[in-house]
């Protein structure tokens, strides 16, 4: 604001002595400016990373704010399975993290489980039934997910599984070590809770689907079809194929498992398998085509694999099944592979040397070479990676492994939202504006930018460069505390135990808060020229303009990225 | 938890915008927190340097206190006047600062600022260090370091003479006390201005304080590049007491070369690699004596 002039206008007016009468406020510095601070929000990098759309900054800031209530509540608004995520997502997330590039990224994931263990949050009917009905197949992540966001829009919603107990994947196929059934079973509990009603051991057919009124159907039937390696001698007892050998052991029908299990494959099915072999008594061996780098399974699960004792082999093609006159396996027969360059995905091509053979003494094979889209029992046709969830049949929609090829828990959850809101516009007869709530720049989309609770903030997100680094002292990157080997290795009891509070704490102070203003104060402090002050409800700040001269310290000074400068335009 | 938390109160500007410092400026920053530790009851008292113009024109000033303009050489002389007068009308609580800047404290106010630390005078003398005569158009002060560029030392006068050290000389008249601060570390710079407050006797502030336009540096990098100075160890962060007891008050947690400090302001451009070299081993040595000499 400016102040008043003093003008003489003749010499009677002068004071005697020369002595100031009043302040420099008057001086309107701000038309020195060619540029000035603005306070805005940004987008911070993680939550381009999470396929989920997780709010990650703001839960991370309830933590910090002794809020864990909150930030549970913040998270549920996007995600229904934060317990489930928490502990499986291989967050990509902490990848892009900016605190990456100063010293480790925050433990996101971490966090996510120690909110989603400790807070607490109580499910609600919506205020307004729509009257509408949509059926939801498969309760994997994918269709639980669409099913509650569909729920909060006021749908009646259905969700049908063939198997007995619900979760798909989740239940059958992560094993109870990464993913014990009763976190499981208390998020499926609150959707219920909800109103969602299941049907167990049931499928859909299309004249069920038009009795009993649904407006909609959305298949989420996953990606567990066994994709056949076609090893000679690979029917018969003592070859399974993973997925089936990971459901007998999730349901509890293997108990032991006695001598050498080799396990063919490199992904993340064949780590769950091999983990589970050893844990029943077997002696495992994991056995790829590539090398290590190449496996497509996460880098932290063939880690804990390897610390537990399991044995790899790589560049092993394998061949045969080898049984014995009784028929029972004996072992595995591999052609040796050799290692040449890289291919278009990063990985290294391979050359096999039918004649260079070897095999390993096996009394188990699992075979964990891969698994294919299942088939829609409907006459529909839809595209790969038909990201607006659509079939050629009107009110028909696919999402999740059936349709998408990053086969994760997290790309799951973001594929029932999109899901959700496709069905939504659908019901409503409009368009699915899916582009207006994707996080521009990422994937995940936004429930609350599309129930228009919140605007997501435009343009790129704030990069490491624009994070002021001095202001971020060095603290460790929390480790989660585990079960000693020994009984990690011996039962199915859950190997990470988490955050303790202290730690978690500890760990939600290490984030940056990349583009969200925090009212640290440093662009107050820093400013020359006084022109920064706190607004009266503590929102954020106000710049004087009229004195502002643009210098650009604040911007500068800002720890997150939360101030940028625009030009003037004269 | 949301760093950082400051220390400083809550407390009315003393300084006004509307001031005529150029974009930037770090001793308008450095006044701020001065003026904010030490409160109304101040009188302030500038010679000639940046500050006499950056306050304003008769009849206007920027700050909330009593100011005396006097002539470049005389800071601490004026000052000590004030200092009398106040005390002959029984107003002893009212501080006296003297604020005068590199050139007015390193050259031609030096006599009369070392026979006020002589007389250990009541008052507080504030150096704010633009490392040239930045007013008159960056002439070099004995406070230019080696190797920078300015109009009376073209090609960065590189004779291998080290900066001034006033505090270790202000130190040496044992006077209460004498210390260094930055903007950058507006914390410490408060702090350190409540503590001489609670002296009596000579306080002696010497107070790192980036000129963009003299530096040849971007306005928004003023802080920046103040901080560098401290992080390489260029400029240290630490007091003295009574002249004897010295304490270190900033460590830095990651040791920056002097490299970036340098290679950060466009005044340094001229200098090569040798020079560097030097200048890093004599920040070492510097450095090691002062650990030496705060006992750490
Ligand atoms: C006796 C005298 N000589 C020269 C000047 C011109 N003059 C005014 S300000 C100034 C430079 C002051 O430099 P410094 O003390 O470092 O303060 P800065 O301008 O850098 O803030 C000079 C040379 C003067 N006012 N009086
Ligand atoms: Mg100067």
């Amino acid at each position: 604001m400016l102040g008043e002039l003093i003008q003489f206008h003749s010499i009677e007016e002068l004071p005697d002595s020369p002595v100031t009468l009043g302040t420099t406020l008057w001086n309107p510095t701000g038309t020195w400016r060619s540029v000035r601070p603005v306070h805005v929000t940004r987008l911070s990098p993680c939550m381009l990373g999470c396929p989920a759309g997780n709010p990650i900054e703001s839960f991370i800031r309830k933590i910090e704010e002794g809020d864990v209530d909150g930030a549970l509540a913040l998270i549920r608004e996007e995600n229904p399975l934060p317990a489930i995520c928490g502990r499986v997502c291989f967050h990509p997330c902490e990848e892009a993290c900016n605190r990456a590039s100063m010293d480790a990224s925050v433990a996101i994931h971490e966090l996510e489980r120690w909110v989603a263990d400790r807070g607490k949050w109580r499910p609600t009917v919506p205020e307004k039934e729509t009257g509408k009905s949509v059926a939801v197949v498969g309760s994997g992540p994918a269709g639980l997910t669409a099913a509650y966001h569909l729920r909060r829009l006021g749908h009646a919603v259905t969700v049908f599984e063939k198997e007995k107990e619900l979760g798909g994947l989740l239940r059958y196929g992560i094993p109870a070590y990464r993913l014990p059934k009763d976190v499981l079973d208390r998020e499926i509990g609150f959707l219920r809770e909800m109103e969602i009603i299941f049907r167990t051991e049931t499928t859909l057919s299309e004249s069920d689907f038009e009795k009993e009124g649904f407006q909609a159907v959305l298949f989420a039937v996953g990606a567990q079809r066994f994709r056949d390696p076609r090893l000679v001698h690979q029917e018969g007892e003592g070859a399974w194929k993973a997925l089936e050998f990971l459901k007998k052991v999730n349901e509890g029908e293997i108990k032991g498992l006695k001598g050498k299990v080799v396990v063919i494959g490199g992904g993340n099915a064949a780590i769950d398998a091999a983990r589970c072999a050893l844990r029943l008594g077997g002696q495992v061996t994991v056995a790829y085509r590539r090398m290590r780098e190449d496996m497509p399974a996460f880098d932290e699960e063939v880690a804990a694999a390897e610390a537990e004792g399991i044995s790899f082999v790589f560049l092993a093609v394998p061949q045969s099944v080898k049984r014995d006159g009784k028929g029972e396996v004996t072992g595995v027969g591999f052609a040796r592979a050799k290692a040449g360059s890289l291919d278009a995905s990063g990985r290294h091509k391979i050359t096999v040397d039918p004649h260079d053979t070897f095999s390993i003494e096996a009394d188990t094979v699992i075979l964990a070479t891969g698994e294919e889209p299942d088939e829609i029992p409907w006459q529909v046709d839809y595209k790969p990676e038909a990201t607006r969830c659509e079939t050629d049949r009107p009110g028909v929609f696919v999402a999740g492994d059936v349709v998408g090829s990053q086969r994760t828990v997290a790309y799951a959850i973001g594929w029932g939202k999109r899901a959700a809101v496709a069905i939504d516009a659908f019901l409503a007869g409009k368009e699915a504006e899916l582009e207006k709530i994707t996080l521009p720049g990422g994937e995940g989309i936004s429930m609350r930018a599309y129930r228009g609770e919140v605007t997501i903030p435009e343009g790129e997100a704030v990069s490491f460069e624009e994070v002021n680094d001095f202001y971020f002292p060095d603290v460790k990157r929390a480790a989660p505390r585990r079960l000693p080997m020994a009984q990690s290795v011996s039962g199915f009891k859950e190997v990470v135990k988490g955050l303790s509070k202290p730690q978690a704490l500890r760990e939600a102070g290490r984030c940056f808060h990349c583009g969200d203003c925090v009212m640290c104060d440093n662009c107050l402090i820093f400013c020359p020229d006084i022109a920064i002050t706190r607004k009266e409800d503590a929102s954020g700040y106000d710049v004087d303009l009229d004195h502002c001269k643009g210098c650009g310290i604040c911007a500068r000074e800002c720890p997150r990225g939360a101030i940028i400068m625009v030009e003037e335009r004269v | 938890m949301i760093e950082p938390t400051y220390t400083i109160e809550e407390s009315e500007e003393l300084v006004h915008p509307g001031h005529l410092a150029c974009q930037g400026c770090g001793a308008t920053i450095a006044m701020r927190y001065v003026l904010k530790a030490l409160g109304k009851k101040t009188v302030v008292v500038i010679p000639a340097c940046c500050w006499s113009i950056i306050v304003g024109l008769f009849p206007s000033s920027c700050l909330d206190v009593p100011l005396i303009h006097t002539a470049f050489e005389t800071a601490a002389a004026a000052a000590t006047g004030a200092r009398a007068a106040l005390d002959v009308q029984g107003q002893e609580d009212v501080n006296v600062l003297a604020w005068a800047g590199d050139g007015g404290t390193f050259d031609i106010g030096f006599q009369a600022l070392s026979g006020a630390a002589e007389r250990n005078e009541n008052i507080i003398y504030c150096c704010y260090d633009n490392e040239a005569y930045m007013n008159t158009g960056i002439q070099r002060s004995s406070a230019t370091p080696v190797g920078a560029w300015t109009t009376t030392t073209p090609q960065g006068g590189l004779e291998d003479r080290p900066k001034k050290d006033i505090v270790r000389i202000m130190a040496a008249h044992n006077v209460p006390y004498t210390a260094t601060a930055n903007v950058a570390f507006p914390d410490d710079l408060y702090q350190k201005i409540k503590k001489a407050a609670s002296y009596k006797g000579m306080k002696f502030i010497h107070i790192l304080s980036p000129c963009p336009t003299g530096w040849r540096i971007p306005s928004s990098e003023s802080i920046e590049v103040a901080r560098l100075a401290t992080l390489s160890n260029v400029f240290p962060l630490y007091e003295v007491i009574n002249g004897s007891k010295w304490r270190v008050t900033y460590i830095p947690q990651k040791k920056v070369p002097v490299e970036k400090y340098l290679e950060a302001q466009a005044r340094f451009r001229l200098m090569g690699e040798e020079e560097k070299k030097r200048i890093q081993k004599n920040v070492d040595e510097y450095w090691k004596e002062l650990l030496k000499r705060a006992k750490r």
